[in-house]
């Protein structure tokens, strides 16, 4: 062998020893953030070793173009804009205070906001931010009264629309149905997917929060907002094994990088918690699982009882067939508490979060959720 | 679905032979599944058993009262000493990433309001050259 053989062979072996040292090194910077934030989801240990394998990035979520256009403390209103209008009734997407409101806009072609902007629809997102201890004392009244109005306010303005489609998800759906019950004004249609409503059928959730398991008081008062941890501690019972068992599989399928993209996407939203505020999950867990108030009409506030008999628009219910956070008896329920007299139930054989990211999404689900919103939302002239 | 090259690193290799050790085809993967099934069973029994439930309320109970009770002792030894708390730090910690949000934002809310004066200005003009 010639000398610049030999030359090249110790070159490519020097740069397959610094790329180990490089990614040796890298896993072991992301295992050290995890370790110092005590994190429980494996995520955080095992992502770092697939991305290394299979030298994917971090997966391209909450990518649909948006802008933010109004925000109050740590709560933003964020702005999709469709690449033609053919709606004059815009969408206010109101999610969850658990995990981020990106889920809605999960991976470029199986992002439920980016599907309604290419069906001409001008799409509003609330984002609550990442609480911190001016949130502990928030009340409902702040979150629905203050917040969800503005938003309403902001959304008419900038959209020149009199009248909006309130869209709410999981928690995000009980707070904006109680949100329309208080303040109907301006709301012209309703959408609840995968919305718990009538918590006595809460499934495992209603066990867990029963008064006799569990003192909201005490957990509220010791850490002012619910840490991460605690949240986390609470899914990772509902299924421990199949946390990590999950992972296997993408082990085995490291050479499909559609699948193994999606998935990494999933783990990273799943991951990315963020605390609840205190005084919102008391009310919450007392109002909703422990005493169901919200559901029997007996739930206060600001000084109001919210009485879901108040909606009258048009309501369309969405409900996943294996959901396990809201059940199907939990949704379905909300179809006799309101006034309305166009109500639709839609059920898809998906899971709780399938319903926003699931394959069948793009394909199945959202054309028939354009297709009613369509037919409730007032069209604009062509150009 | 997009099938490409398998990835031939040391990481993709160590990872893709825990895949097999667990795949149900394979022989560790029986015995791994036969695990999986089992303590998902086991789990699920404990994580609706009402005992268990009150045995673990109790506990956590207990763990909440004593946070509590240790936050506000050391919040009160390290405020005599006028020393600032890490609950200090973390107020200054969210009001400063406040003000940082507030300025991001009423940065855009210029950006929308130009936008918004421009194509009224716009509106107008065309209007007023209608008129003429």
């Amino acid at each position: 062998m010639g000398e610049g053989g030999r030359f090249s062979r110790v070159k490519g072996a020097a740069r397959k020893l610094a790329n180990m040292a490089e990614g040796t090194a890298t896993i072991g910077a992301a295992w050290q953030r995890a370790l110092r934030d005590r994190a429980i989801s494996p995520t955080r240990y095992l992502a770092p070793l697939v991305k290394r394998a299979t030298g994917l990035g971090d997966p391209p979520v909450n990518s649909t173009p948006k802008r933010v256009v109004y925000a109050r403390g740590g709560m933003k209103l964020i702005r999709f804009e469709p690449p033609v209008r053919r709606f004059r009734t815009p969408i206010l997407f109101v999610y969850s205070l658990i995990n981020r409101y990106y889920i809605l806009d999960f991976l470029p072609g199986r992002s439920l906001i980016e599907f309604m902007t290419r069906q001409g629809f001008d799409v509003y997102a609330i984002d609550w931010g990442t609480p911190g201890v001016v949130e502990q004392d928030m009340t409902w009244d702040d979150l629905l009264g203050g917040f969800v109005e503005a938003a309403k306010r902001w959304v008419f303005k900038l959209s020149g629309a009199d009248d909006l489609t309130m869209y709410g998800y999981c928690m995000g759906g009980t707070m904006a149905l109680a949100a329309a019950a208080l303040h109907p004004q301006g709301v012209r249609n309703f959408v609840a997917q995968a919305t718990p409503v009538d918590f006595k059928h809460g499934g495992i959730f209603t066990t867990w929060t029963d008064p006799e398991f569990f003192d909201v008081d005490a957990m509220v008062d010791a850490y002012g907002n619910v840490p991460i941890d605690l949240m986390e501690s609470g899914f990772s019972m509902m299924a421990p094994v199949q946390r990590i068992s999950k992972w296997f599989e993408v082990f085995r399928r490291l050479d499909d990088r559609d699948f193994v993209t999606s998935f990494l996407a999933m783990e990273h939203w799943a991951a990315d918690n963020v605390p609840f505020p205190g005084e919102v999950y008391r009310q919450y867990i007392r109002d909703c699982y422990q005493e169901n108030n919200f559901f029997e009409g007996r739930m206060i506030v600001g000084g109001r009882r919210v009485d879901l008999r108040q909606i009258h628009g048009p309501l369309l219910v969405l409900v996943a067939d294996n959901d396990t956070i809201a059940p199907p008896p939990s949704s379905e329920a909300l179809l006799g508490a309101v006034s309305s007299t166009d109500k639709t139930l839609l059920r898809f054989p998906v899971g709780h979060i399938g319903l926003s990211t699931s394959s069948k999404g793009p394909k199945v689900i959202w054309p028939k959720i354009a297709a009613w919103l369509a037919e409730r939302s007032e069209p604009l002239p062509p150009g | 679905m997009s099938q490409e090259t398998a990835p031939r690193n040391l990481t993709a290799r160590i990872l893709r032979l825990v895949g097999y050790l667990t795949d149900p085809k394979s022989g560790p993967g029986k015995w791994w599944m036969r695990f999986e099934g089992a303590s998902t069973g086991a789990m699920a029994r404990l994580a609706t058993s009402p005992r268990y439930l009150r045995f673990a309320g109790r506990g956590l109970q207990k763990m909440f009262h004593l946070h509590r009770d240790a936050v506000d002792l050391t919040e009160e030894v390290l405020h005599f000493w006028r020393v600032p708390t890490l609950g200090d730090f973390n107020e200054v910690r969210a009001q400063l990433r406040r003000a940082e949000d507030r300025l991001e934002i009423t940065t855009t809310q210029l950006e929308l309001a130009l936008e918004l004066l421009a194509k009224l200005q716009a509106e107008l003009a065309r209007s007023a050259r209608g008129a003429a």
